[in-house]
């Protein structure tokens, strides 16, 4: 009888609570409406579009250590800016999450190139804050599309899921015309169900659609 | 919005460090011991002294060479490996309380062998009560955190009974923090040291129709530790699964055939529970089912393998079988159902209550009834005490053990 699997270590579990970075947010939104309580006079809806990088931040020991965590990140949203400091709009775009490309993998069926790639539509609604004139902070909430196709023995799969998950980040950016705003972004993408963690950081390019 | 960010962003898994036995000298060292020992010693101990975690009695029972102890107190149960070192007894293993994360390290060391020796040889069993067996409870990292005396009262009253104590999901669940994976062949050879001897295993199925043990629609985080897979089990292909999923303990999903092939030559396991996850999968799982049932016949081996009917599009599917009736099948319905398609075996929810009337005709029509999926001990006492059931399925298969061993 095999005894040693008993004395097996332990299941890998991730239960610190290591999103600093939701919590800096959290404590940041709270600090501004008492530092920057104002009211807008218009209503206005606003389109954003960004794009940069996608970097992976899933713990090592998920992927190989020959996967490519860093790709293409690009998101639009449209905000509707009410008379008030928090405006609400809607966010999708197509964020890389990982690539795998490898030739000669061994497995118990013999020698095969192995590919997988990753990609995540964000499905998001979103809310946004002016903590000050250049800088605004965002958070959202909802669904992320994952795409991956596999393929191994010469045949891919294309599958997709919905996981649900929240996103948080700032902006940062400078008015350049009277409608037009371009800037910098750092978002992080934290996929829940499916424990996978995305930080972006992006150009971004806001435009006001309509004011009144 | 805030609440939520917040929750989401502190995990809330539980965590649990398992205790390893890379450098353990009983356990490497020792000689395995005679059966006439083990058999003689199975059986209800006292727990002598302040017991507060672990309760009045324990139940010791062998399983596979291994010393396996089932404490009254919620399940807790030991795991110990040893025999024979340097003319001692020691034993060698873990703790584990499975309704929390308390675990840790247990020895159990006998000096006095010559005494419990010639007890076994007069054949005066109840003389082991004058030997008491001593275990001390470690933590984790082996630091001693309290020494228990357990007292020899009786044999186990139904050792010999066909009564089934089934795993649920071939052990326990993932969130319950067993050191396998759901589902795994790992889990099920440690399914009998935490007291089954009977699993229930899900089987879905492949795109080019193989069965594989997993439970849910999709692949994802919960059952899938590393890889690269996402989306429905059944669109991806044997090998694809192979070369690109591996579950959370790092071992492969395992096919049915390779379960089935494991549980007859590595487990004394007596029933196999194929809890069927999707109507495509019944056409590949039933000439599995019957070649594996010969197989233990050709064995000489004593496995009862039935398949799981849940629903009633499953009992449809299942009656455009030929000869049917002469598959053995579980129906979870209703008697009527069981009746039509003949199952050997009707499983109603635990929740229904024990329903002796109704129990009491299927047995009398030769038929076994079981329960499922029942973990709470007040209600485990309740259904082995007034039920009439022939076992139960369950997450917590300790406290199964522990209750009907020590009726």
């Amino acid at each position: 009888m095999a005894y040693s699997p008993i004395f097996h270590p332990s299941l890998p579990t991730n239960t610190m609570c290591n999103n600093i970075f939701f919590i800096v947010m959290i404590i940041a939104v709270c600090m501004s409406g008492t530092l920057h309580a104002q009211i807008n006079t218009k209503n206005e809806l606003m389109m954003s579009a960004a794009a940069g990088i996608s970097v992976n931040s899933i713990d090592s020991d998920r992927l190989p250590d020959y996967a490519r965590r860093t790709g293409f990140g690009g998101t639009l949203s449209l905000f509707w800016q009410p008379e008030h400091l928090l405006s609400i709009g809607f966010e999708t775009g197509w964020l890389f999450m990982n690539t795998i490309d490898k030739e000669n993998v061994m497995t118990q069926f013999g020698a095969t190139a192995v590919s997988s790639q990753w990609q995540a539509i964000p499905l998001l609604c979103v809310f946004g804050m002016k903590i000050h004139d250049n800088v605004s902070l965002y958070g959202g909430l909802g669904y992320y599309d994952i795409i991956a196709v596999n393929s191994s023995f010469g045949t891919k799969v294309a599958t997709s899921q919905m996981n649900a998950g929240l996103s948080g980040g700032f902006d940062y950016h400078i008015h350049v015309y009277n409608k037009t705003a371009l800037g910098m972004r750092l978002t992080l993408h934290n996929i829940t169900e499916l424990q996978q963690r995305l930080i972006t950081l992006q150009f971004s390019y806001h435009y006001s659609l309509l004011a009144w | 919005m805030l609440v939520i960010v917040l929750q989401s962003g502190c995990t809330d898994n539980p965590e649990i460090v398992h205790p390893t036995f890379d450098n353990d000298t009983i356990i490497q060292q020792s000689t395995p011991l005679q059966s006439p020992f083990m058999n003689a010693t199975e059986g209800v101990y006292d727990i002598v002294g302040s017991s507060v975690n672990w309760g009045s009695k324990a139940v010791l029972h062998w399983t596979n060479g291994v010393l396996c102890i089932y404490f009254e107190n919620s399940g807790t149960y030991a795991v110990l490996k040893g025999g024979i070192v340097q003319n001692t007894f020691a034993f060698s293993g873990f703790w584990r309380n499975p309704l929390t994360i308390n675990t840790g390290k247990v020895q159990c060391i006998i000096q006095d062998t010559s005494s419990i020796m010639s007890i076994i040889r007069s054949g005066n069993i109840s003389d082991l009560a004058n030997i008491p067996l001593t275990l001390n409870i470690l933590s984790t990292a082996g630091e001693n955190r309290q020494t228990l005396t357990l007292r020899y009262i009786r044999p186990s009253k139904f050792r010999n009974e066909n009564y089934f104590i089934i795993a649920h999901r071939g052990g326990g669940r993932n969130s319950d923090l067993l050191p396998f994976s759901e589902n795994s062949i790992n889990l099920i050879r440690f399914s009998e040291y935490i007291g089954a001897n009977a699993v229930e295993i899900d089987i879905k199925l492949t795109s080019d129709g193989i069965p594989i043990l997993y439970h849910d629609t999709d692949f994802n985080s919960r059952l899938i530790g590393n890889g690269t897979l996402i989306g429905p089990v059944e669109s991806f292909s044997f090998t694809q699964i192979r070369t690109f999923a591996k579950l959370h303990d790092g071992s492969d999903i395992p096919t049915l055939r390779e379960a089935l092939q494991f549980i007859i030559d590595s487990t004394t396991l007596r029933f196999v529970w194929l809890d069927i996850k999707s109507v495509n999968a019944m056409r590949a799982i039933i000439p599995l089912q019957k070649e594996f049932t010969q197989k233990a016949k050709e064995k000489n081996k004593s496995l009862f393998i039935a398949t799981g009917l849940a629903s009633e599009e499953f009992i449809q599917d299942f009656m455009t079988l030929p000869q049917f009736s002469t598959i053995p099948s579980i129906v979870e319905t209703s008697v009527d159902d069981m009746r039509k398609v003949n199952a050997r075996v009707f499983a109603p929810r635990w929740t229904l209550g024990t329903q002796n009337e109704l129990i009491q005709t299927v047995k009398q029509e030769g038929r076994f009834a079981l329960v499922w999926t029942l973990d709470d001990q007040k209600f485990i006492r309740k259904f082995l005490a007034e039920g009439q059931f022939n076992g139960i399925l369950t997450n917590f298969p300790s406290i199964v053990a522990y209750e009907y061993y020590v009726q």
